[in-house]
């Protein structure tokens, strides 16, 4: 008999929200009818998991224990996976991946260039978990680091740990996590609070969600154990109203750790009570800010205060109050299963572990990536994302979302942590990374970015309210060819009051899109406003016809010239 | 604590905010969002100043000072960074009266021809020449603008009673909602939207009526431009002097400040200071104004002539009046008011019993919530009480009393304590405006009420039996008489639990009612109760008047009627009376000379012979004691309307024309000294005011009193042969008491 045969094996379908809109149900189940019509239910196993971050390829499926991953399928595809590589462990060819350079067949996962430079501690579980059943967390290990944490460990000892690990926070500022908690162990007051936010709101990143999808258990075990250090009793998860599949796994997740004496009184019998409350919110970007993420769990409306007090000082109800990033809380079980030493083994000097970056754009794999701190870009945009499709070139690449900033292709070769990222102008925020070719216009994508703020900003203070929209109207004339070079002057002192007076996060950073353009750009708007022309062909007023690139054919912009020559 | 501002050094103590200190040191800093009663907002960024050390400046209302902080609040960056915020603030604000070119001769010259329209601002502005705005632009010394100018509003909006709204003139400071939320509890109005499109608005852009605002008016006191306005003097000029008067519409003594332009009133606005510090309601805010100039005000005396009122001079009717009283000298009945001024009863109780030897001098109100528990008169139970100390207990038990319409202030009060976590227990058989922040609703009326209160009463002395030391006098009997009753019911019991539960948590606690609790067969029961309750709990009674001087009307009617009248039954049915209260329900019945003291047209004066027509609270001065207990002095701000005379002086001339002068009562120095000198309570209260402290005129307290017999605990009372009881509004027999109740009703609606 066959050796291949023996081997029970299971068809991972990931099915994030991603792969759902791309039909990883109807794979699914197409698979099951196939694995029911063989009668092949006691050898081929179906595990419905979240994402695994490859977007660019679903909906996929995995076949473990191999590894074999097909990309793009449709339900009919279903017949050849079953037979030939669940029962018989032979790789399907035509449904495989190729290596686009040399278009050789390659079928196992960590062979295909997306996943071989990617060091995946957090994402690996999405592959592995079936996010509606918290047995399969505990069978991969989960839940140890909690029991080690609770019954081995002080509250203080769980502190030093992940200082040690080196953690910092994953949300954007990269604030040393174990300085933070223990701020609000030492704070007077009781009850403590701690918090998970959840509010990802910045376009094109979706780390967080794949997490809380993929895995809840693992944030939820993140925030048993800082709760424990912190001495808090209770936890909310702030969770975006948008993800309706990360607010349905988590509610589920949260109430089987509850039923497993996970939460709750008398956690695993020790004396610490934890218990953990799911927020959604409604809708709005500045939820994301701490300040404002407490008033909307108070049940007021999201508008952010002035710090200090800061929350672990007074947060929650006045109440000291730890707020971390989704990301930040699923790393704490994997420093304490695996230990500070091996966490701090990985990345560079002062950012240690590893960053998911969801990497957008002109980029061939498109997808979440997790590298450990300290590649370049261009391992990341090259290596992984397959570089920029068409035969296009790079021209800049976005990071930290609308509050980030744009880096120069010059800068790719720049080490990925929050030191050089900050040096060089822009942010690591809380992963996002669009990749941009050289049909992007850069003055379009500030006034995108502008727009967006305009739009999500809170409202209360005059600055911001005010600031982000009148900037979003100058972008929107040098778009349009109306603006002249007074514009550009009040446009650079507007994004300076606009950082300098704002209240919060919003406002201060909201002129960046503005600011690390120009520092990079500046030629592009001054070619949008004194030529009328938009380089990269994407203003519309602007656009030229290819035999007389200088000239400007929008009706508005050529009135506007004509007008200023006359 | 030791900082420096601007170079100056400044020791402070606490934890100020940089404002604070700075406003010490006086140094000024332009602030748009701060308020003084408000929590710091740190939205309008015109207060940012740089601190020595921090990457970016901070707002100075919203950040505490630190140890060693330094400061700079003037430099020329933190000036230019003022002037853009304020010119991004003016983008959405009109601003052509704010940085006009010929602004500064425009009053005098009237050098431009202004006849920019509302939009644009200028002179059509509601809040032209008092908008905070002007005066920030001034100091931040702004003088053009360089953004292009946004209209945000969507017109005035005008489809409720009092206030009108402009969000084209508002700069979203957030005052309004705040003190909405955090003085008044109301909660009517918060910010809509979002980013640009943010504006101040209701629920569902519903009318103010239909979102429970109580119309206190504390919005349009609190905003710094024209975007809140009061409807009635939108567009009136601008007031010349503001004259300070006490209110005389509740129990709550509030002092306003009357806005008078060319001696005519221009529109009523709260003044800081105790008890009501710069809150006020619907009533003071916006009535007074109508009020004293009503149509219905009677400006001359009248006589009835064949059967019919006809007006006629002070002389003639004084004449007819001294006729008709003379008539029936000792057959006389006087009713009086507690709206009035302790002078004015002073004078009407000398008139009664040295002129006319009155039956009988009575309220026309019921004032129970301070006679009751003393049957005699002669004690009065409430000890002191401040707002102040209201606003620190941790548990309220109020009964049957809507605070927001009876007793504003007390419930500005109680809305800080339940801000800060206080449980509030409420009592009665109503809908009430502090429903919604209810721990536990008793529903029970004044009858139905002393079981539970019996029940609680009870529950708490049996707790503590271990604790013997200092057990003020009665408790012994009071704990026997509650043993021989039945016990409680077990639904009864889980409430009581928690509320005793509730009490053993959160001290002090507070009782509060009204006259409607301890009117009626039941009303002494009740009262014995709550005195009982709160002496054993360590908390504060509070009695809550409905009339403006219904503490300082008992002290004076004790007074009064100490052994100096007849009482025989013969004389209870009086053969002529002199009516000068609001007696909303008078009938005339037998009586055949009636004389109204009165200031408006109603059914009591349409039944009477002779009308005197009197001042009312506004238009002359006097001494009040509010429901704290606090004497005040009230002045007279305006002149009187028509004719109307002092009820002082009337008394005095009703004397006189009975040929009897009562030289205590021709002048104001002798009426109050005659006073003063038979009223010791007053005259130590007035002593202490004198020395520019508060006083307040109050009980001795459960510590000397202890507790106090509950009669008719097994009563079984009969809701439907209770009193009449009325809606305190009655009581006012004021014209606009009706357009208040009507309002009320729309309310709920």
């Amino acid at each position: 008999m066959d050796e291949t045969v023996l081997i029970r094996r299971t068809i991972v379908v990931t099915a994030g929200t991603c792969g759902r809109a791309s039909g990883a149900l109807e794979i699914r189940d197409a698979l099951r009818a196939e694995i029911d019509r063989l009668g092949a239910g006691d050898r081929v196993g179906l595990l419905v998991t979240g994402c695994h971050g490859f977007c660019e390829m679903e909906p996929s499926v995995v076949v473990q224990p191999e590894g074999i991953f097909y990309g793009k399928l449709k339900p009919a595809d279903a017949a050849a996976i079953v037979k030939q590589t669940a029962l018989a462990g032979k790789v399907v060819e035509k449904l495989a991946c190729k290596i686009p350079t040399t278009g050789r067949v390659v079928a196992r996962l960590e062979q295909i260039p997306f996943f071989k430079k990617q060091m995946r501690v957090l994402l690996e579980n999405n592959l592995r978990v079936d996010p509606e059943k918290i047995e399969d967390y505990i069978r991969i290990g989960g839940y140890r680091a909690l029991t080690k944490g609770l019954f081995d460990m002080t509250s203080e000892g769980v502190i030093e740990e992940v200082r040690r690990a080196g953690l910092r926070g994953r949300g954007g500022a990269g604030f040393p996590t174990a300085v933070k908690w223990g701020l609000c162990r030492k704070a007077a007051g009781h009850p403590k609070y701690i918090i998970c936010n959840a509010d990802e709101g910045d376009p094109g990143a979706y780390m967080d969600r794949s997490l809380l999808e993929g895995n809840p258990h693992a944030v939820i075990e993140g925030m048993i154990l800082g709760a424990y250090a912190m001495g808090a009793n209770e936890g909310f998860i702030y969770v975006r109203g948008e993800y309706p599949l990360a607010v349905e796994n988590v509610g589920r997740a949260i109430e089987q750790a509850r039923s497993c004496g996970l939460l709750g009184p008398a956690i695993l019998g020790s004396e610490f009570h934890f218990d953990l409350q799911l927020i959604q919110g409604a809708g709005a970007f500045v939820s994301g800010e701490e300040t404002a993420l407490m008033a909307s769990i108070e049940g007021r409306k999201a508008f952010p205060r002035q710090r200090p007090p800061y929350p672990a000082e007074s947060g929650l109800w006045g109440k000291p109050t730890n707020i971390n990033n989704v990301e930040t809380w699923a790393n704490v079980p994997l420093i304490l299963d695996r230990g500070s030493a091996w966490y701090a083994s990985i990345g560079t000097e002062k950012s240690k572990g590893t960053k998911i970056f969801s990497l957008v754009g002109r980029v061939k794999n498109t997808g979440l990536v997790e590298v450990p701190m300290g590649v370049t870009l261009r391992e990341i945009i090259e290596d992984i994302g397959g570089g920029v499709p068409e035969g296009r070139t790079l021209k800049a690449v976005q990071t930290g979302g609308p509050s980030g900033g744009c880096l120069p292709a010059a800068s790719v070769d720049l080490a990925l942590d929050y030191e050089t990222l900050a040096k060089a102008g822009s942010i690591m925020g809380s992963g996002g990374m669009i990749v941009l070719d050289d049909r992007t216009c850069m003055v379009d994508l500030a006034r995108y970015y502008l727009h967006f703020l305009e739009e999500e900003s809170c409202g209360k203070c005059a600055p911001c309210r005010v600031g982000t929209r009148l900037m979003s109207e100058l972008l929107g004339r040098m778009t349009a060819g109306t603006a002249d070079e007074a514009d550009l002057a009040r446009l650079e002192s507007l994004a300076q009051t606009v950082k300098t007076a704002s209240l919060c996060g919003l406002g201060q950073t909201a002129a960046n899109p503005i600011l690390s353009t120009l520092t990079h750009f500046r030629s592009e708007y001054e070619a949008h406003i004194r030529e009328k022309r938009c380089p990269a062909g994407v203003c519309r007023e602007l656009a030229s016809s290819p035999d007389q690139p200088a000239r400007p054919i929008g009706r508005k912009a050529l009135k506007n010239k004509e007008r200023g020559r006359s | 604590m030791r900082i420096t501002i601007d170079g100056r050094v400044l020791e402070t103590s606490g934890a100020p905010t940089i404002l604070d200190a700075a406003r010490r040191l006086g140094i000024s800093i332009p602030t748009l969002c701060e308020h003084r009663r408000l929590v710091p907002y740190a939205a309008c960024r015109i207060c940012l100043v740089e601190i020595a050390g921090r990457k970016l400046p901070a707002p100075a209302c919203a950040t505490p000072v630190e140890e060693g902080m330094e400061v700079i609040t003037n430099s020329p960056k933190i000036q230019a960074l003022r002037r853009e915020v304020l010119d991004l603030i003016l983008s959405e604000h009109p601003s052509a009266c704010l940085i006009c070119l010929e602004k500064e001769n425009c009053e005098e010259a009237k050098s431009m021809i202004r006849k920019t329209g509302e939009p644009t601002g200028c002179i059509l502005c509601p809040a032209d020449g008092r908008c905070d705005l002007q005066k920030v632009v001034t100091e931040v010394g702004l003088k053009g603008l360089s953004h292009p100018m946004t209209y945000r509003g969507s017109g005035v909006r005008r489809d409720d009673p009092f206030i009108d709204r402009d969000d084209g003139l508002c700069i979203l400071c957030g005052r309004c909602v705040r003190v909405c939320h955090e003085i008044r509890g109301a909660d009517a109005i918060a910010f809509v939207a979002r980013g640009s499109r943010v504006t101040v608005g209701t629920s569902m852009g519903k009318r103010l009526l239909d979102v429970g605002c109580l119309f206190c008016g504390a919005c349009v006191d609190v905003c710094p431009t024209g975007a809140l306005t009061e409807r009635a003097v939108r567009y009136a000029s601008k007031f010349e002097e503001q004259r300070s008067f006490i209110c005389g519409l509740c129990g709550q003594g509030c002092r306003l400040g009357l806005r008078l332009r060319g001696g005519r009133p221009v529109d009523v606005r709260p003044e800081d200071g105790s008890p009501n510090d710069g809150q006020a309601c619907v009533k003071g805010r916006f009535v007074i104004g109508d009020l004293l100039g009503h149509p219905k005000r009677f400006v001359r005396p009248m006589v009835r002539r064949a059967g019919v009122l006809v007006e006629t001079s002070w002389e003639d009717a004084l004449a007819a009046a001294g006729r008709g009283l003379a008539e029936h000298k000792g057959k006389t009945a006087v009713v009086c008011s507690a709206r009035d001024s302790c002078e004015d009863l002073w004078a009407l109780g000398r008139l009664s019993r040295d002129v006319l030897h009155a039956s009988s001098v009575r309220l026309a109100e019921d004032s129970a919530a301070y006679l009751l528990g003393c049957p005699d008169g002669a004690e009065i139970y409430a000890p002191p009480m401040t707002v102040d100390e209201l606003s620190q207990a941790r548990i309220f038990f109020i009964f049957e009393e809507s605070l927001h319409l009876t007793a504003p202030i007390f419930g500005v009060a109680v809305n800080q304590a339940l801000l800060k976590g206080a449980k509030l227990v409420l009592v009665g058989d109503g809908e009430y405006c502090l429903d919604r922040y209810a721990a536990v609703r008793v529903k029970a009326g004044p009858a139905e009420a002393g079981g539970f209160l019996t029940s609680l009463l009870r529950v708490l002395i049996n707790k503590n039996n271990s604790h013997d030391r200092g057990r003020p006098a009665g408790f012994e009997s009071l704990r026997q008489v509650l043993r021989t009753l039945p016990p409680d019911s077990p639904t009864a019991s889980v409430k009581l639990d928690r509320i005793v539960g509730f009490l053993e948590k959160r001290r002090p606690a507070a009782f509060i009612f009204g006259p409607r609790f301890v009117a009626g067969p039941w009303g002494h029961r009740n009262a014995a109760l709550l005195w009982n309750l709160a002496g054993h709990t360590g908390g504060l009674y509070v009695p809550v008047g409905w009339e403006a001087n219904a503490r300082g009307a008992v002290e004076i009617m004790a007074e009064i009627n100490r052994g100096a009248f007849p009482r025989s039954a013969e004389l209870n049915k009086p053969r002529a009376l002199i009516l000068a209260g609001p007696d909303a329900a008078f009938k005339r019945a037998g009586e055949e000379f009636v004389v109204a003291l009165d200031a408006f047209h109603g059914d009591a004066a349409a039944q009477a012979d002779v009308v005197l027509p009197r001042t009312v609270f506004a238009e002359q001065e006097g001494m009040f004691v509010n429901a704290e207990g606090r004497l005040q002095f009230s002045s007279a701000a305006v002149t009187p309307a028509g004719e109307a005379r002092l009820i002082r002086s009337i008394a005095a001339d009703l004397a006189r024309a009975l040929g009897a002068g009562v030289p205590a009562l021709e002048t104001r120095d002798a009426a109050f000294k005659d006073l003063i000198g038979a009223v010791p309570s007053l005259a130590e209260a007035i002593r202490i005011v004198r020395g520019n402290r508060p006083a307040l005129i109050a009980g001795k307290g459960f510590a000397a009193k202890g507790f106090v017999d509950i009669p008719d605990l097994d009563m079984t009372f009969d809701p439907a042969a209770a009193f009449p009881l009325r809606d305190p509004d009655d009581y006012l027999n004021f014209p606009t008491a009706l357009e208040i109740k009507s309002l009320r009703t729309a309310r709920r609606r």
